[in-house]
């Protein structure tokens, strides 16, 4: 589906069309979900606050403002969505996650045969918070470089530079 | 190895929210967008936006497609101006500027408007020509090349140009053919005026100048043309009788001074003899002296006086002998005609005229360039009286050639009351 299909079913949302909104939902619904998923590492929590980003798009277009690119603003608020639920989550108890240290004792994996998926989850995890959104965003959803500078607003060769160290931090595992 | 790895990150992909959840959410959102723009009605146009979203990103370009056309428009405009600016043939900018007139002339798909693009292409060649006699950049020699190269492309967009009147005419394409060819007219007009003053600005000499005034007599040839369009047009498109008279008057003026100049370069050109080195004070003078002359010298090498000085072969100095008797008889029947009102005779006798004009520039320009101009022009240059210096023998005083001083339409009014047509060269 292209941009500009997005603006269409967002322009018939907006005049009265409420299943031209359930069809970017379908498109981009997952994809939301994944990126909030892997920041926050809690299923619950990523529905919630991918349902919460649909809900601001929604808003944001009854106010009758215009959305440019659909793609980079839906990442934007979804991003934005888990700072503000860390924020929250500041005075409260830290999320129940892997330290790096147990996985980097417990991980080794050979690249040329097949990963489990949690493995997967689990080195991913090991990545600091920007780096993990920007390799998510790369190597599971498939954006350009470009696209990515665009959600986390870095330049495409700082985008790069990030990917590279990455790269690097996961060599260790292997 | 870490490339492998981070590929089969991929696999994350399968990571994905819970059905249960896809369907709330989406019914949800369904609902709240229902009821958000329940009382939202359809405007009359909303079918139309619909399309033009829909359409908007076929029929809107790129930023960075708009931004790199408007570049590739500015910077072709920018080109284009400064290659306009040159009028040097022999800069790389101005053979730019042939391009953009090729490019000009495809664009032109009908026989008008092929005609109005070369004579735009006229103006703008006459005027190179001009700034190249006002350029002190130049030197002497190179400014007479220069000029050389623009005149001779003149001349085939001249003669384009009257090609394409003519088809626009026989084929009765589109546009007014009357104004076309009031337009050719005027433009030959002025760019006739123009050369001339190409000539007195670069104080061109030799065969330089026989080039410019065989061009100026193209150019004639092309106003005669389309002249005679107009009269064939009068008719139909109530032209004026006397405005038509007076484009055949002012040909005849201007016939009348090219056959001066051609006496004059004649005078430099053919041998020096005591017999002709007279002061001779008036064209007709000119032209009977030449008369009786041509019966004498013919068939004679006339002798050179001087290596330096241009020779005629006694052949070519009978043939112009024979043209210049030609030129005056044109010139009386063109006159005649004129008197009978009978446009299309004068008119066709002004461009025989025209012809043998060209002829003669033909003749002399071979002469001149046979001797003069290597040192036949610096002895010229020399010269600054516009005498001809002759090593050993004599000089010759300026020839006062015969100039048209009262109007031609005076002239006729003369000739009519006298009953003499061949004085139509006054002193």
């Amino acid at each position: 589906m292209k941009e500009i299909d997005e603006n269409l079913l967002l322009f018939k949302a907006s005049h009265g069309e409420p299943e031209a909104f359930g069809l970017i939902f379908d498109k981009y619904g997952n994809k939301i979900y994944r990126f909030i998923y892997f920041r926050v590492k809690n299923q619950e929590t990523a529905e919630d606050l991918a349902s919460q980003t649909f809900l601001k798009i929604w808003e944001y277009i009854l106010a009758g403002k215009k959305i440019r690119e659909f793609q980079a603003f839906a990442y934007k608020i979804a991003r934005n969505l888990v700072v503000d639920y860390y924020r929250s989550r500041d005075k409260e108890e830290l999320p129940l996650i892997y330290t790096e240290e147990e996985i980097e004792e417990s991980i080794k994996v050979d690249p040329d045969t097949a990963i489990n998926r949690e493995i997967l989850e689990k080195l991913l995890r090991t990545l600091p918070d920007e780096q993990r959104e920007i390799i998510v965003l790369r190597y599971i959803e498939d954006l350009s470089i470009k696209a990515i500078s665009k959600i986390v607003d870095k330049s495409p060769g700082h985008v790069r530079v990030i990917i590279h160290r990455s790269i690097k931090e996961l060599r260790k595992y292997t | 190895m870490s490339e492998k790895l981070i590929n089969q990150m991929k696999n994350l992909e399968r990571v994905e929210a819970s059905q249960e959840w896809l369907k709330q959410a989406r019914s949800f959102l369904v609902n709240k967008v229902n009821q958000d723009t329940f009382a939202h009605k359809t405007s009359w146009n909303y079918n139309i936006k619909v399309w033009f979203i829909g359409w908007q990103d076929k029929l809107v370009p790129s930023p960075v497609k708009a931004v790199s056309f408007l570049l590739l428009i500015g910077l072709v405009s920018a080109t284009g101006l400064a290659a306009r600016a040159e009028f040097n043939p022999s800069k790389f900018l101005y053979s730019v500027w042939e391009t953009v007139e090729r490019a000009e002339l495809v664009l032109a798909t009908s026989p008008t408007s092929q005609t109005k693009v070369y004579l735009k292409h006229v103006e703008k060649t006459v005027k190179d020509a001009q700034k190249l006699a006002q350029s002190e950049k130049l030197d002497d020699q190179e400014r007479n090349k220069h000029i050389n190269t623009v005149v001779t492309k003149l001349k085939k967009e001249m003669s384009a140009a009257s090609a394409s009147l003519d088809i626009a005419e026989q084929t009765k394409a589109g546009g007014n053919i009357t104004e076309l060819a009031k337009e050719v007219t005027s433009n030959t007009q002025n760019t006739v005026n123009a050369l001339n003053k190409v000539i007195e600005e670069s104080e061109m000499k030799g065969a330089d100048k026989v080039a410019v005034n065989e061009a100026i007599a193209a150019t004639e040839a092309v106003q005669g043309e389309a002249i005679q369009l107009l009269i064939d047009q009068q008719d139909l498109q109530n032209l004026s009788a006397e405005e038509l008279a007076n484009l055949v008057v002012e040909k005849i003026a201007r016939a009348t001074e090219q056959l001066n100049k051609i006496l004059d370069y004649f005078n430099q050109s053919r041998a020096i003899t005591p017999q002709t080195s007279s002061v001779v004070t008036t064209t007709a003078e000119v032209i009977d002296n030449l008369a009786e002359e041509s019966a004498e010298t013919a068939g004679d090498q006339v002798q050179a006086t001087s290596e330096n000085q241009a020779v005629l072969t006694a052949e070519k100095q009978a043939t112009l002998n024979q043209l210049t008797v030609k030129f005056q008889d044109n010139l009386d029947l063109a006159s005649d005609a004129l008197a009978e009102g009978n446009l299309t005779e004068a008119l066709k006798n002004v461009s025989n005229v025209t012809q043998l004009i060209i002829q003669a520039n033909e003749i002399l320009g071979e002469t001149l360039d046979e001797s003069l101009p290597a040192e036949g022009n610096q002895a010229n240059q020399d010269n600054q009286s516009n005498s001809i210096k002759v090593e050993g023998v004599m000089e010759i005083l300026p020839m006062e050639t015969a100039t048209t001083t009262e109007t031609t339409a005076a002239i006729i009014q003369n000739n009519q009351a006298d009953g003499q047509n061949s004085d139509l060269i006054n002193e």
